[in-house]
Parts: structure tokens; C-alpha cells; sequence
């Protein structure tokens, strides 16, 4: 067996675990668990990274694995265990879909981005599985986003769909520049904390976090 | 010739049964006696005939030969086949019967019942035999009006004449659909004879193909009860007295399935994928909802209705992959799949109708049929329990019993879409296999709710308290069963290849890749696919298990006995057991979104801390009723008012409306003259 | 033939404590106890064996056949599925789906038996255990599908023979999906939290415990022996379908044989620590919270199945 396939073997494993994780955050209940899901999703996109930056021999890819590994495996789930802590938050997800109704539309987002992905590309068997696993990441998370009441769901939620750009860019293009992956990482970075921050400010003003309390902001 | 002696007698049986029951009606017991016992000598040489036609050649009868139209009988190997399971049930409940009708002796009149029941058999078996589109609608409408006449016996109840009416509309609304069916095939052969049709078949345009399937699968699915056509069933089948539901739910529903496999493959070939997928889905829904609806249901015979749903909707499951493996061209495949439908056709004809005269059986010692009441009686009727207990193992596919034998065929042949490319094929099939797991679960959860509830810990209510044990006439059309359920689950290495030559006989090819070892194995190595199974040498080894165990571990000992726990507190009365509402309550809770459940609490105190009684009411909403059936009956009735317009009453008025019709119609014929 | 039968069988039988007695161990490890020894179940079974049993007034024969019944049913299920080596002498006598029946004949049964004393706790714990199966089942047909279909046959043997022939080929996409499920679903099988509480005798919570309630003395043993050597089959069933690799083949020498034994053993205990792992990891769930977790192990197999297509290039 040569190297290559183990890699892509390995890599198809991997992308079923992405998944699996996936799913993890959307079936808990508990923002802990959502957060520690959302850690093991990056932990294994670093993994993803590493092993393209290992068959591709770019060492680029290595600080972007790295980077990965850091910031979303640990920081940025380190902020939202933060800002869960410090806002004493109840710690329950709130919803506005049911788990189990959740579950099938994640599960039936996956099988559309199949055929989306097949239907549009002719490309290898890897990247289309990447690729299509990239785009159910990418609805999947924006599906977070829509049918939780909590605002750091919402953040939650953008951070899937950037995991999901993310494996979809690192397993088509092998990477995209350098400079363009630490801007973005950096974007990511600020932008949770931005959100954290202003997490805080509805917190303080509504005394919940709940998004439903905007409402009353319209005129 | 052997065969034609064989068929007139068991006819004549069948009639001297309806005879002879209408010249000794005054003697109930003399006339219940010589008309079961006439119809099960007619079962025997029915049994006789439908093997000698398996094994041998089809049977052609011609009634008026050279007369236009030709009334004739046809049977090949596939009418057989229905002939031999409507021979099996007619015999074990014939016998039944002889002990059930007991109960209504200087009640009811006897002749009369004994003269339907025979004539109802003779009506399905003509059903079967039809070979011509008339003939088939006059018995067709013979067997839907005696049943009818049968459902409606208990006549005094209003229910029951509620249920009669039901049944006699719905199946009315069938058989114009059947018709419909019928005359597309008529106006593409230009006869009515079913030779024809099979002709026709396959010079018809596709568009006609797939009304004149549509119609047929709609006409007979009415029948066979498929959801959303089934609401008839849960309330045709409990009203009719317990030995003739038996039959209903056991053999009357196949004929219906007899005719769409009639339809769909001899006549039309199965050529359209898409007929298959429906098949396939209206079975899967038909399973999940028949047996949903079954868990929740209190009255024992309704429950048995539901799951009579359920089960067709399993055939229909096999029967639809079988389609779909067909339009495939894997001729191969699809007649596995045809045996794993009509191996459990057999089979639930087998257990249903245990069943079915079991819950008659309770019905007639304790004069009710809701689960709630009873309790206990394993110790009261001890051999109708141990014959209840069979049928519930097979009906829960558990192994080494006959459901499991058939679940487990359709599964693999579930399992054998991987032979097909499309990608389609093998998502549907796969979400049949996991909903039909499901259903098999509740199944289980529904079957053993039941018999717990029914014949475990204390009776509670004084009917069942008094229960006695049924008579041995009773007994002994169950046990027929029951040994009947025992054997196709360990032997199904005897009726498989039986099977095969039936499924070979319009399929055109046998399931070759479908052998069988030693011991009975039954295996299916497809070109990439090898799945074995030997349910007799299971229940050898679960025999063989149970004699060391039962050596070392219940050696007679010292056993004291005492009350049961319950917490401290002694527990004496039936008041604290749990009641059956309450054991299929996490699956209402989990489909409360289907069952919508209406609950009523009354709560009376005696003092400010002490209740003095409690009520409780649950209701469970039947959604195709509420949503579907409800607003057309609505409908229906607003336009009768609508039309009631022109019935003025006045002679005159009549008369002209004879004449408008006239004129409409002469100015019909001068337009088609020009 | 017989020998190879009565070893396979006396395994599993003496197996089964002892993973129950580790998997207890881990458990009181990860909550910083001492704990009972591993051999504390063979003790256990040891005494209830010499005890009488109680009976209550109100049984039939069903309660005095259960045991036996769902004891056989479990054994039986042990016979066809492959421990160390894939050449079942019983193979033939059925598969996969039959080895889900026979379970479920063994709960049946258990559960007839919960209803025969008259006691609410058993009525509630059959309707229970009933409950949770129904959930499982479709998650567990589609996982089987998926596995099923990967190799050509629902015949356990011929499973591990055929995955552990492909080697590391064998670790796909469909079959980490199908495992997962499959995993979620060996929880609830073996009545772990957040399905069950294996530890808990409040009546109200239990689920198993609840049902077994009345039995006492030797019935109680093999009630409680049959419950711990379904836990090793579906251990076994989760190592042998997925993670067949030194498995012994048929005609295997003696030293393979010890080899592939060991293996074995060192592949259940794996699992039977990650569950241990779970079942302190998490919280006792609400019954009616169930159907959400087995919904994911449902999507997960389905997602399983599509995959399988996708990899076959559908």
C-alpha cells in the first residue's frame, strides 16, 4: 500500500469523524459538550491539515495544522468555557428545533451536499468526499446558527461553517497561501472575541442571552 | 382427472356445508356439526387439490365451453397456493368453530351463520379461481356482501351495524376502482376474459399500464387494508363474530394481495420501476402505522386488526422489492423476494388466525374484549394460554417460530438491492429494512403487552376471575395452529422449494441461487452475497441449551413463597398492577405527534386530603379518520343535500326528468350517427 | 465440532464475569474509589447460587421458565458469533439478524416474567426495556445494512473473515459511522447509563433491575449471568465486525489460536474501558430524552449507508 492511499485512507477516516462531531453538537443539550465537541471537530481538521502538509511536503501547512490545533482546538473553546463561566449562563442549549428533528435535517443536509458536490464537480473520490463533507459542515453550521436561541450558539455555528471552508480549502487546494490562512485565522480570532464581548453587553442588558430578547429592540 | 374429482368435492363440500346448515336449522347443535364439519372435509380436498396443481399442472375448467362470454376456472400454481392457505385456515377454524358457536346457541340464530360462513369460503375460493373479469366482480361482490352479512351478525349491537356500514362503503369505493381497472384492460383486448388481459398486458401503452395499476393497487389495496385505505379494518374485523374474523383477517385480506400479484406481474409484468418503489413505500408506511396504532389499542380484537395491517403491509413490502428486483431485470432476486411475501402470507394467515380465535376464545370465557379487564388467566385457561403464547412468539418474529423465518427472508431480500446500480434502489430498500426493524420491535413491545396483560399476575375484574377454559373443539383448531406455527418456523426448508415453483410459475425464473443444505439450511448465495440460516438446528441448540440449565439450576430446592414487592407495603390487590395504558406509554409519549392523545381526569374527594375516586380517560386520535375520511364524508353529505334539490317529490317532475334523459340521449345518438 | 462448542460455550460463560468485574473496577477508578475486586461477580453469582430462592404467590410457569428461556437464548446467540476464531462450527445455524432475535427472544421473555408477579416496578421496567429495544432497532438494522452490504453477507463469520482479510482497507468512512452507531447502541443494549444505571436499586429509575426484581437465589444468578454474557457477545460483536484483525482463521495452529485469544481479550477490554469511560463521563438521561440519543445513532448508520455509496462511487 503506498503512502499515498494510506494518507487518503486515513483522511476519509478523519472526515467521517469530522462528521461524527458534527453531529455531536448538534444532538447535546449542554453547552459544554457542544463546545467540547466543537474542540474535537479542530483537533481533527488540524490532523486533516497535517496529513495533506505531510503529502503535499509544503511546510506552510504545517504552521496553518498548528495554528488550528492552537487556536480552535484550545483557545477559542477556552473562551466560550470562559464566557460560559463568567455570565453564569444556564447551561442548557435552547432551541427552536428539537434534537431529534435537528438530527435528520443535519443528516439530510449531508445527503444533498452529496449530490450538490457530485452533481457540479468531476473531481477525485477524496476531494469529493471532502468537499462534500466541507459543505454539510458549512449548512449544518448555519443550521446551528438558525435554530438556536443562544447567542454563543451563534458563534458556535460560524465556527463550524468556517471549519467546514476550512477542510473544504485545505483538501481541494492543498492550502491556500500562508498569509491569507493567518489573516483568516486571526480574523477568527478577533471575531470570537468581539462576539464574546458583546455576548457580554446583551448579557448585562437583558440579563440573558437570549437572541429572541432583540426583538424588543425594533422600534 | 384425480384433480377434477378433487376440485368438485371440495365445492360440494362447501355447499352441502351451506345446505345442510339451512335444512337442520332448528337443531343448533346437530346444524353447527354437520356444516363445520363439511367444510373442514372441504378444506382436506381443497389442501389435496391446491398440492396435486403445486406439483403438477394448471387446472383449466370450463364451465359453458364455446359460449360467449366463457365462464371458466383457471388455476395455476399461484391460486393454488391461495387455495392451500385458505384450505389450512378454513380446517383449524371449521373445527373452532364447532366449540365457538356454542356460545350463541337459543341466542342467535345457528343455521344461518353456519350458512354464510360456508358460502363466504366457497366465495373467496371462486374468488381465486375466476377466470374471467365478470365472473371475478359477481364473486368478488358475493364475497364482499357475505362478509358483510357476517360482520353485521351481532346485529343488536349498534356498533357492529356501524362497522357493517363502514366496511360495505369502503369496499364498494374498491370495487369501482377494481372496475375501472378491469376496463382498461377490456378496451385494449376487446374480452373480458382473463386470457386476454394476460395479452393484453403487454401490448397496452405505458400510460394505460400505469392507471390500469394505479386503479387495481388502489381497488385491491382498499380490500387488503393498506394505509390510508385501511380505516374499515379495525372496525369490520373485532364486530364480526370471532371464528369468521379469523378467516377475514387471515385469508379474506390475501385475496386482495392474490390479485394485485395477479395483476401486477402476470398481467402487466412488473414493468415499471416506479410501481415497485410505491408498493414498497405504501407497505412500509402501512407496517409502521398498523402497528403503532396497534400498541396503544385496549380492545384486543381492534389490536388484531391493526396488526393484520401491519402484516400486509410487510407482504407488501416483500412483494414491492420483489417489483422493483423485476424491473430491474433480476429475475433471480425477485422471486426471493416473492417467497419472502408469500412465505409470510402463509404465515401470518397461520398465526393471525390463532390469534384471532384466541381473542375469540377469551371473548367467549369472559364476555369482554378489552386487555384492561383481564389478567390472570394463564392459571385459569392454561392450554389456551400456552397455544396464545405460540402465536405471539411467531407474530413477534422470535425465533425458532414461524414470523421469524419470514422477517428474516425479507430482510436479506431487502438486503440483496445491493445487486442493483441504482443508488435510489438501495436508500429505499435500506429505510424499509430499518422501519420494518422497527416495526418488529413493536411489534414484540405490542404482542407482549398483550399476553402479559391478559394472562399474568391477578385478574382484575370479575369476569376474568370466573374465566373457565374453552371447550376442546376450541382448543384444538388453536393447537392445530399453534403446531402449524411451530413447524413453518423449523421446517421452512419443506415449503421453500414449494414456494419457489410458485414464484418460478409467473416470475419465470426460480430463485435458483436459493438452496438448501442439510439440516434444513436455508442459504442465498447471490453472485456477490452468501447469507445462511437454519432455524431447525437453532431450536435444536435451544433445546439442547435448556437441558443443562434446566439440570443445574432448578434442582428442586426449598422455594418459599411470599407476596410480591411492593416497597413495604403489602400488596395484595390487582389495583397495583400495571395497567396495559400504562406498559404503551413511552411509545405514546414518543409518537405523541401521530396520536395526538386526549386525556380527561375526574377527580371526586371525600375530604379536602382524601380522594374518594379518580377517573381517567385517554384517547387516541386516528389521523387518516380526523383528517382525511371526516372532511370527504363532509363533503359528500353537503353535495347529497345539494342534490336534494331535484327531488321534489312530484310525479311530474320524475317523468321529465325520464324525458330530458331520453332527449339528451337521442341527441347522444345522432351526433355519433353523423 | 462438540469440543470447539462446549469450549466457545464455557467461555464466554467464565468470560463474562470478568469483564464485568473490570468494567466496574475502571468505573470506581475514574471516581476515585477503591472498588470491588474483578473476581467480586463471580462471588456474587457464587453466593445467589447457594441461596434460596423467594417466589412470589402470584407467578405461573412463565416466571419459573424465563431464566431458563432467555439464559438458553443468550447462549445460543454466543454460539453463533465469533470470539477468536472465525470458523463457527455452528455458523450455518444463523447470522447476524438471527443473533439480534435471539436477544430479543432472551428480553422477551425477561420481560414476560417482570409482568408476573402483578408488581408496578416490573410492569414498568418490561415496558421500559421493550421501549428502549424499539428505539434501537432501526438504528441497528441500518448499521447491519451498512456492514452487510460492505461485505457480501450478514453471516458473522463471514464478516470477520472478510474485514480482517482487507486489512487496513477495511477502515472506511461507512464503517467508522456504522461504529459509532453501533457503539450508542451497545449502550443501550447493555443498559449503561445514559440508557440505564446497571448500579442504581431505586426502583423508580431502574431499568433491567426493575424487571428482574422478584427473582431471587439461583434464578436471580443466571438472570444476572445471562445479563453479563450479552454484554461480552456485544463487545465481542463490536470488536469481531469492525476491528477483526488477529482474529484466527479456520485451520489456524495452536499458537495463532492463544495469539489470536489474547487479542481478543485485549480488544474487549479496550471497549470495556471507553465504556466505562462514557458511562463517569456522563449523566443518567430521562427516559423520554432517550429517543434524541438514539436518533443520532439512526442518522449516523444512515449517514453510514450513504457513505458506503458514495466510497462505491455510486
Amino acid at each position: 500500500m503506498s503512502e499515498v492511499i494510506f494518507g487518503s485512507k486515513i483522511m476519509q477516516l478523519l472526515i467521517a469523524f469530522i462528521l461524527v462531531s458534527t453531529f455531536m453538537i448538534l444532538g447535546s443539550t449542554r453547552l459544554y459538550s457542544c463546545v467540547r465537541a466543537f474542540g474535537i471537530q479542530s483537533f481533527l481538521l488540524a490532523f486533516v491539515a497535517g496529513i495533506v502538509a505531510y503529502s503535499t511536503g509544503k511546510y506552510d501547512i504545517y504552521i496553518v495544522a498548528l495554528l488550528t490545533l492552537i487556536i480552535k482546538s484550545a483557545v477559542i473553546p477556552y473562551i466560550f468555557i470562559y464566557i460560559i463561566r463568567e455570565i453564569k449562563v444556564k447551561r442548557e442549549v435552547e432551541l427552536y428545533v428539537t434534537i431529534s428533528p435537528s438530527i435528520i435535517i443535519g443528516g439530510i443536509l449531508v445527503v444533498i451536499s452529496y449530490y450538490l458536490i457530485r452533481s457540479i464537480s468531476i473531481i477525485s473520490e477524496l476531494s469529493s468526499l471532502a468537499l462534500s463533507a466541507s459543505v454539510s459542515l458549512v449548512s449544518i453550521g448555519l443550521f446551528i446558527m438558525i435554530s438556536r436561541k443562544k447567542a454563543l450558539m451563534q458563534m458556535l455555528g460560524i465556527l463550524v461553517m468556517e471549519n467546514g471552508l476550512f477542510l473544504g480549502a485545505i483538501s481541494l487546494t492543498n492550502g491556500m497561501p500562508l498569509l491569507v490562512e493567518l489573516g483568516i485565522f486571526f480574523d477568527v480570532l478577533i471575531g470570537v472575541l468581539i462576539m464574546g464581548i458583546l455576548i457580554f453587553r446583551i448579557n448585562k442588558t437583558f440579563e440573558s442571552i437570549d437572541t429572541d430578547m432583540l426583538k424588543t429592540l425594533i422600534g | 382427472m384425480v384433480d377434477n374429482y378433487l376440485f368438485i368435492g371440495f365445492v360440494a363440500f362447501y355447499l352441502l356445508g351451506a345446505v345442510s346448515a339451512l335444512v337442520f336449522n332448528k337443531k343448533d347443535a346437530l346444524c353447527s356439526y354437520i356444516s363445520f364439519l363439511s367444510a373442514s372435509i372441504g378444506a382436506l380436498a381443497g389442501f389435496a387439490f391446491s398440492l396435486s396443481v403445486i406439483l403438477g399442472d394448471t387446472f383449466h375448467f370450463i364451465l359453458n365451453e364455446g359460449q360467449i362470454p366463457e365462464f371458466g376456472f383457471f388455476i395455476d400454481k399461484l391460486s393454488a397456493f391461495f387455495i392451500l392457505v385458505i384450505s389450512i385456515s378454513v380446517f383449524a377454524v371449521s373445527i373452532f368453530s364447532t366449540g365457538y358457536v356454542r356460545e350463541y346457541f337459543g341466542k342467535k340464530n345457528i343455521g344461518y351463520l353456519c350458512f354464510l360462513y360456508n358460502m363466504f369460503i366457497l366465495s373467496m375460493i371462486l374468488v381465486i379461481c375466476a377466470n374471467n373479469a365478470i365472473m371475478f366482480l359477481i364473486v368478488w361482490e358475493l364475497m364482499s356482501v357475505i362478509s358483510f352479512f357476517l360482520v353485521v351478525y351481532e346485529h343488536e349491537k349498534i356498533e357492529t351495524r356501524k362497522a357493517g356500514f363502514f366496511y360495505i362503503v369502503m369496499t364498494h369505493i374498491g370495487t369501482g376502482f377494481i372496475i375501472l381497472s378491469f376496463l382498461i384492460f377490456a378496451g385494449t383486448s376487446g374480452s373480458f376474459s382473463f386470457e386476454t388481459f394476460r395479452a393484453a398486458g403487454s401490448t397496452m401503452t405505458p400510460f394505460l399500464k400505469d392507471s390500469a395499476f394505479l386503479f387495481a393497487f388502489i381497488g385491491f389495496g382498499i380490500k387488503a387494508g393498506i394505509v390510508p385505505f385501511h380505516i374499515w379494518l379495525p372496525y369490520a374485523h373485532p364486530a364480526a363474530p370471532g371464528n369468521v374474523s379469523a378467516l377475514m383477517s387471515g385469508v379474506m385480506i390475501k385475496t386482495a394481495i392474490f390479485m394485485l400479484i395477479r395483476i401486477s406481474f402476470d398481467f402487466l409484468g412488473a414493468s415499471q420501476a416506479w410501481w415497485g418503489y410505491s408498493v414498497l413505500a405504501v407497505g412500509t408506511i402501512s407496517a409502521i402505522l398498523g402497528i403503532l396504532y396497534a400498541v396503544v389499542e385496549p380492545d384486543m380484537k381492534r389490536m388484531l386488526a391493526f396488526s393484520s395491517i401491519e402484516n400486509i403491509g410487510i407482504i407488501l413490502i416483500g412483494l414491492g422489492a420483489s417489483m422493483i428486483f423485476l424491473s430491474n431485470e433480476k429475475p433471480i432476486l425477485s422471486a426471493i423476494a416473492m417467497m419472502a411475501a408469500l412465505y409470510h402470507l402463509l404465515n401470518h394467515s397461520v398465526f393471525k388466525g390463532l390469534l384471532f380465535m384466541g381473542a375469540g376464545s377469551l371473548l367467549y370465557s369472559t364476555h369482554t374484549k378489552n386487555i384492561e379487564k383481564l389478567g390472570g388467566l394463564i392459571k385459569r385457561m392454561p392450554f389456551s394460554a400456552i397455544l396464545i403464547l405460540i402465536g405471539v412468539l411467531s407474530i413477534s418474529a422470535m425465533p425458532p417460530f414461524s414470523g421469524f423465518v419470514s422477517e428474516w427472508l425479507t430482510f436479506q431480500s431487502l438486503l440483496l438491492t445491493f445487486n442493483l446500480d441504482s443508488n435510489f434502489a438501495i436508500i429505499m430498500l435500506s429505510i424499509s429494512a430499518a422501519v420494518l426493524a422497527l416495526t418488529g420491535a413493536l411489534a414484540a413491545y405490542c404482542f407482549l403487552k398483550f399476553f402479559g396483560m391478559v394472562f399474568l399476575a391477578l385478574p382484575r375484574s370479575e369476569n376474568a376471575q370466573h374465566a373457565r377454559e374453552v371447550n376442546i373443539p376450541m382448543l384444538a383448531g388453536m393447537g392445530f395452529f399453534a403446531l402449524l406455527s411451530i413447524m413453518l418456523g423449523i421446517l421452512p426448508a419443506f415449503i421453500l422449494p414449494m414456494l419457489d415453483r410458485i414464484a418460478a410459475s409467473f416470475i419465470g425464473t426460480s430463485g435458483q441461487s436459493f438452496s438448501f443444505g442439510t439440516f434444513g439450511t436455508i442459504s442465498i448465495p447471490s453472485s456477490a452475497w452468501i447469507s445462511i440460516s437454519t432455524p431447525g438446528l437453532l431450536a435444536i441448540v435451544l433445546i439442547l441449551m435448556f437441558i443443562p440449565i434446566i439440570i443445574l439450576f432448578t434442582s428442586k430446592r426449598n422455594m418459599p413463597v411470599y407476596e410480591t414487592w411492593g416497597c413495604g407495603q403489602p400488596f395484595s390487590t390487582a389495583r397495583n398492577e400495571y395497567s396495559a395504558i400504562a406498559f404503551s406509554k413511552p411509545v405514546q409519549m414518543w409518537f405523541k405527534g401521530l396520536y395526538r392523545p386526549a386525556r380527561e381526569m375526574e377527580v371526586t374527594y371525600s375530604s379536602q386530603y382524601l380522594k374518594e375516586s379518580f377517573k381517567f380517560k385517554s384517547e387516541i386520535e386516528q389521523v387518516f379518520e380526523k383528517n382525511f375520511y371526516t372532511p370527504v364524508v363532509d363533503f359528500v353529505m353537503a353535495m347529497s343535500r345539494k342534490a336534494k334539490v331535484i327531488q321534489t317529490g312530484s310525479i311530474h317532475a320524475y317523468l321529465g326528468y325520464i324525458f330530458g334523459i331520453l332527449v339528451i340521449l337521442f341527441m347522444f345518438i345522432i351526433a355519433g350517427g353523423s | 465440532m462438540i469440543i470447539q462448542l462446549i469450549f466457545q460455550t464455557f467461555l464466554i460463560i467464565i468470560l463474562a464475569p470478568l469483564l464485568s468485574g473490570i468494567i466496574k473496577k475502571v468505573k470506581s477508578f475514574f471516581q476515585i474509589r477503591k472498588g470491588p475486586g474483578i473476581l467480586q461477580p463471580y462471588y456474587d453469582l457464587l453466593k445467589l447460587v447457594k441461596k434460596d430462592s423467594v417466589i412470589s404467590n402470584n407467578v405461573s410457569w412463565i416466571f419459573h421458565a424465563a431464566p431458563i428461556i432467555s439464559f438458553a437464548a443468550v447462549l445460543a446467540a454466543g454460539l453463533l458469533i465469533p470470539i477468536y476464531i472465525t470458523q463457527l462450527p455452528l455458523g450455518f445455524a444463523g447470522d447476524l439478524i438471527a443473533v439480534i432475535y435471539l436477544f430479543a427472544l432472551a428480553r422477551f421473555f425477561t420481560a414476560l416474567a417482570s409482568l408476573d408477579a402483578g408488581s408496578s416496578f416490573g410492569g414498568m421496567g418490561g415496558s421500559r426495556e421493550m421501549f428502549i429495544a424499539a428505539l434501537v432497532e432501526p438504528a441497528l438494522m441500518l448499521s447491519i445494512f451498512a456492514v452487510a452490504l460492505n461485505v457480501g453477507s450478514t453471516n458473522l463469520g463471514f464478516i470477520s473473515q472478510t474485514v480482517s482479510g482487507m486489512g487496513i482497507d477495511a477502515m472506511s468512512p461507512y464503517q467508522i459511522l456504522a461504529f459509532v452507531a453501533l457503539f450508542i447502541i451497545a449502550i443501550a443494549e447493555t443498559g449503561r447509563i445514559p440508557v440505564d444505571n446497571p448500579a442504581t436499586h431505586l426502583e423508580l429509575t431502574m431499568i433491567h433491575e426493575a424487571m428482574i426484581l422478584e427473582y431471587s437465589g439461583r434464578q436471580l444468578a443466571i438472570m444476572e449471568l445471562g445479563a453479563m454474557i450479552k454484554q461480552l457477545l456485544i463487545f465481542s460483536l463490536l470488536a469481531n465486525i469492525f476491528f477483526p484483525w488477529g482474529i484466527a482463521s479456520q485451520g489456524a495452529g495452536a499458537s495463532a489460536l492463544v495469539l489470536s485469544f489474547l487479542v481478543f481479550v485485549i480488544k474487549i477490554l479496550v471497549i470495556g474501558i471507553s465504556m466505562a469511560v462514557v458511562e463517569t463521563s456522563t449523566a443518567k438521561w430521562r427516559l423520554f430524552r432517550l429517543p434524541e440519543l438514539l436518533s443520532i445513532s439512526l442518522m449516523l448508520s444512515f449517514l453510514a449507508l450513504v457513505s458506503f455509496i458514495i466510497v462505491k462511487g455510486g
